[in-house]
């Protein structure tokens, strides 16, 4: 298991995710479209499950464990344009949230 | 046939062998340009053969593989085996083209359908591995401008762009288009758009990709390509280009080769109409590069095209043309094409057909024959004391030198180097080697060693024997290898030289050697030898046992070899002409095949002999010595005779005895023997006197001859007699 739901309701993805979880974190995600995504014990991700990121337009919480995810596709989950630079990352997800009317989980902000 | 068509069938076949070469070599380097050029030009003037001489289907075969070839010198398909097959199956059905049509006078009706079939297997192939789309090369790449614009701070690090948008299905195929794209070689940015607006979280399929994955590496295009693999298919890839400093090597052939039909139209503008020619090789110069993406150069030509036009002077836009092209690329383009070195070429070479030649080489031998026929009417007037003894002996002399180098002139003519045949084993090794899954490459040495047409054509059937031999009963399976830290690609060389007057050409692999024990098994199985005699045997001696005739240790049949035509058969057309065959073997290290040809078929050093009132001739080569016995000294042995010489058990025939000539039971004290050696078996010959010693032209026997157990040739000698030139292994069988 991959995917998991941790005690407070975040989506965790641990490890090397494969395609086989895709469906289980949509599923997570429609669900609690406000659930917080967590990545940071992520090492790799099929595209499947970057696409449903992109998809619903999730934040996660990062940085992943993976040096091309941290590199190369977390700051494409992130605004492009607006206050938040390279070493801001919580502002940028405040901005984030501000600017794609709250689908973010609240949660996400007391961690 | 028509003139034209020989000439074409000649033309096309070393055209073939040419491809064959270069593709080979470019299988085993695919980095290395000049092969492919090489390839490419032989498939192009292979296409150029079959227009003028108006073989459709061929000039369509071979279309075929030339745009493949051209795509993969534009970058835009990777060097696989894929292709080098498709190339070499291209070349194989060729080559059937050209049997058929030499066979019956006119092209094969079938052509055009198996045409279709290799166009059709380059069109499949092309499929996988083709990146750039034709119109994607004439258009601008939008993308690639805005995706270098976002990232305008890599600057020139990013190298290439590429845009890859996976089948909606490639989940299915097991595919992960962001893993292919994060194994990239040196990754710049990545950017991910959604191939179609997002659909609400709910209504997605999960298993459905609706991503443009799009990335900047700092790598080339063809590394690009190369780690895309089978996604490459669904790629679109732009390189950046440093348009000044690239000369003309980065332009795609074809648009240099349109290049150089304006610069051919320039050169004749002299007269009327130059305007015209003039405007229209500009524009067009210019709309190739600007479709080429060489905007740049195209400004250049279109302002070199009105400065033409307003000086009503060609140069002008000649000379922009030719620093488009650069200098090196219009020599490589120019070189194979241009008729001056062709013409160097032909000045140089002349076709003869070898029936003339051969024609010659009889003619020379009868002249030897006339030659030697004055010598002994020289050797005739001295014994009768005769005055014009001396002047005739002179004039001998002088003819004998002429004959000689004639003889050695004519000779050269039909001398061909070894690559001939060396050039036909890459080929049949790769073939080979995939059939036994025993990966293996072939070292070729010293095919630059010329001998005799005849002798170079008999080695290709021996060879190919030896070389089957090799990779199936000598190179070890991987795990063999592997255990004994040998390379997992085996390495077969084939080496020739030249010793004196022979020929020397080796086949030597690095596989396990030849295997003692299982040879005795063998021979004892086969009831070759007896045992005393295997204990007697020195190792190298049982190793030769391999060239006996039903010998064959292989365990299973094979398609390739162990179909029991053994060794042997080798042997066999190797002495056909004068040659031997041994073999060498190193437990563990690898086994050496020998060959030892003459260097040229003609000319057989000859002993002498009397035996039963006629004169024989033995092969020179063959003979160890003479010798005077006391008669006592040979022992009936069976129905046989025997001589001990030096602790050595000699069988011995009765010259005149085995032909069945008449025999005249001499009581004779003593016995006149020449001792004989082939194959490393000794042989004694009771003769009645032994007589000079000639070189000769041997001639196969023909006729009633034939069939005679014994002889294997006839010459003429000085006296106008024939003398009959024994087989010494047919003697001893």
């Amino acid at each position: 298991m991959t995917v998991r739901l941790a005690g407070d309701g975040t989506i965790e993805l641990d490890g090397i995710c494969p395609i086989e979880d895709a469906e289980k974190l949509q599923r997570y995600l429609i669900a609690d479209p406000q659930a917080g995504v967590d990545w940071r014990s992520c090492a790799a991700a099929h595209t499947a499950l970057i696409q449903i990121l992109f998809a619903a337009k999730v934040i996660p919480h990062g940085p992943p464990a993976s040096d091309f995810l941290r590199d190369h596709i977390e700051p494409l989950l992130k605004p492009r344009s607006g206050v938040s630079g390279p070493g801001e990352p919580e502002s940028g997800k405040i901005a984030a949230e501000g600017a794609r009317g709250g689908t973010r989980n609240p949660r996400e902000g007391q961690r | 046939m028509n003139d034209f068509i020989e000439q074409f069938l000649i033309e096309s076949r070393e055209q073939i062998e040419q491809a064959t070469a270069e593709l080979l070599a470019l299988e085993e380097t695919p980095a290395d340009k000049a092969r492919l050029d090489g390839a490419f030009r032989a498939f192009h003037t292979l296409k150029g053969g079959a227009g003028i001489v108006d073989f459709t289907a061929m000039a369509k075969a071979v279309h075929a593989a030339e745009d493949a070839l051209s795509s993969a010198r534009s970058g835009a398909r990777g060097i696989t085996a894929v292709l080098i097959g498709d190339c070499l199956t291209c070349l194989d059905q060729l080559a059937r083209w050209l049997d058929a049509t030499e066979r019956a006078g006119d092209f094969p009706k079938d052509a055009e359908a198996q045409a279709s079939v290799i166009v059709a297997r380059f069109a499949r192939s092309a499929g996988e591995t083709l990146v750039a789309l034709p119109e994607s090369r004439s258009v601008p790449k939008k993308w690639a401008e805005v995706l270098r614009a976002k990232y305008a701070t890599l600057g020139a690090r990013a190298q290439t762009a590429i845009r890859y948008v996976p089948d909606a299905s490639c989940f299915y195929e097991g595919l992960d288009p962001l893993a292919r794209i994060a194994a990239l070689p040196g990754v710049l940015a990545v950017s991910v758009e959604p191939a179609s607006p997002w659909p609400p979280l709910d209504a997605l399929d999960p298993f459905t990709c609706n991503l443009v994955l799009s990335a900047l590496t700092t790598s080339s295009r063809t590394d690009v390509i190369g780690s895309m693999g089978s996604a490459a298919g669904q790629c679109d890839i732009d390189e950046s280009r440093d348009e000044e400093g690239s000369g003309g090597e980065l332009l795609p052939p074809a648009a240099r080769e349109v290049l150089e039909e304006q610069l051919l139209l320039l050169g004749e503008t002299r007269v009327h109409g130059s305007t015209g020619r003039m405007a229209s090789a500009g524009v067009v110069a210019a709309n190739v590069l600007r479709s080429a993406r060489r905007a740049a150069a195209a400004n250049r030509i279109s302002d070199a095209t009105e400065a033409a036009l307003a000086e009503g002077e060609p140069r002008f836009l000649k000379e922009a043309i030719e620093t488009v092209l650069g200098k090196a690329s219009l020599s490589e383009v120019a070189a194979p094409f241009s008729p001056a070195t062709h013409q160097q070429m032909v000045r140089q070479t002349l076709r003869i057909d070898a029936a003339r030649i051969d024609a010659i080489v009889n003619l020379t031998g009868e002249l030897t024959v006339a030659k030697n026929s004055i010598g002994h009417v020289a050797k005739l007037a001295q014994e009768g004391g005769n005055a014009l003894a001396s002047i005739l002996k002179d004039r001998h002399a002088a003819l004998d030198h002429l004959v000689s180098e004639l003889q050695r002139s004519v000779l050269a003519m039909r001398v061909v180097p070894l690559d001939t045949v060396f050039q036909r084993f890459p080929r049949m090794l790769r073939e080979i080697s995939s059939d036994l899954g025993k990966p293996a490459r072939l070292v070729v040495e010293g095919g630059e060693t010329e001998a005799d047409k005849a002798i170079v054509e008999m080695l290709f059937e021996p060879l190919l024997h030896v070389l089957r031999n090799a990779l199936a009963h000598g190179v070890e399976n991987d795990s063999t290898r592997a255990a004994r830290h040998k390379p997992a690609i085996a390495t077969i060389r084939m080496r020739a030289g030249r010793q004196g007057e022979h020929v020397l050409v080796e086949v030597s692999d690095d596989g396990g050697g030849i295997d003692v024990a299982r040879i005795h098994q063998a021979a004892l199985a086969r009831n070759l030898v007896d045992e005393a005699t295997l204990v007697a045997m020195s190792d190298d001696e049982a190793i030769e046992m391999i060239f006996e005739p039903g010998f064959s240790t292989a365990r299973e049949v094979t398609g390739l070899s162990g179909r029991g035509v053994g060794l042997d058969a080798v042997r066999t057309a190797v002495e056909r002409l004068a040659g031997r065959v041994s073999v060498e073997s190193r437990a563990g290290e690898g086994t050496t095949v020998r060959f030892t040809l003459p260097y040229s078929v003609m000319l057989t050093r000859v002993m002498v002999v009397d035996a039963g009132e006629q004169t024989f001739g033995i092969p020179l080569d063959a003979v160890v010595e003479t010798l005077r016995v006391d008669a006592n000294r040979i022992a009936p042995i069976g129905a046989a005779h025997a001589i001990v010489l030096r602790d050595r058990t000699i069988p011995l025939v009765a010259l005149a005895g085995a032909l069945g000539l008449h025999r005249e039971e001499r009581p004779a004290a003593e016995a006149t023997i020449v001792v004989t050696k082939l194959n490393g078996h000794y042989g004694a010959l009771r003769v009645d006197r032994i007589g000079e010693r000639m070189e000769v032209m041997l001639k196969p026997l023909d006729g009633l001859l034939a069939g005679m157990r014994g002889l294997a040739g006839s010459t003429l000698l000085g006296d106008g007699s024939v003398l009959l030139v024994l087989d010494l292994g047919e003697l001893f069988q």
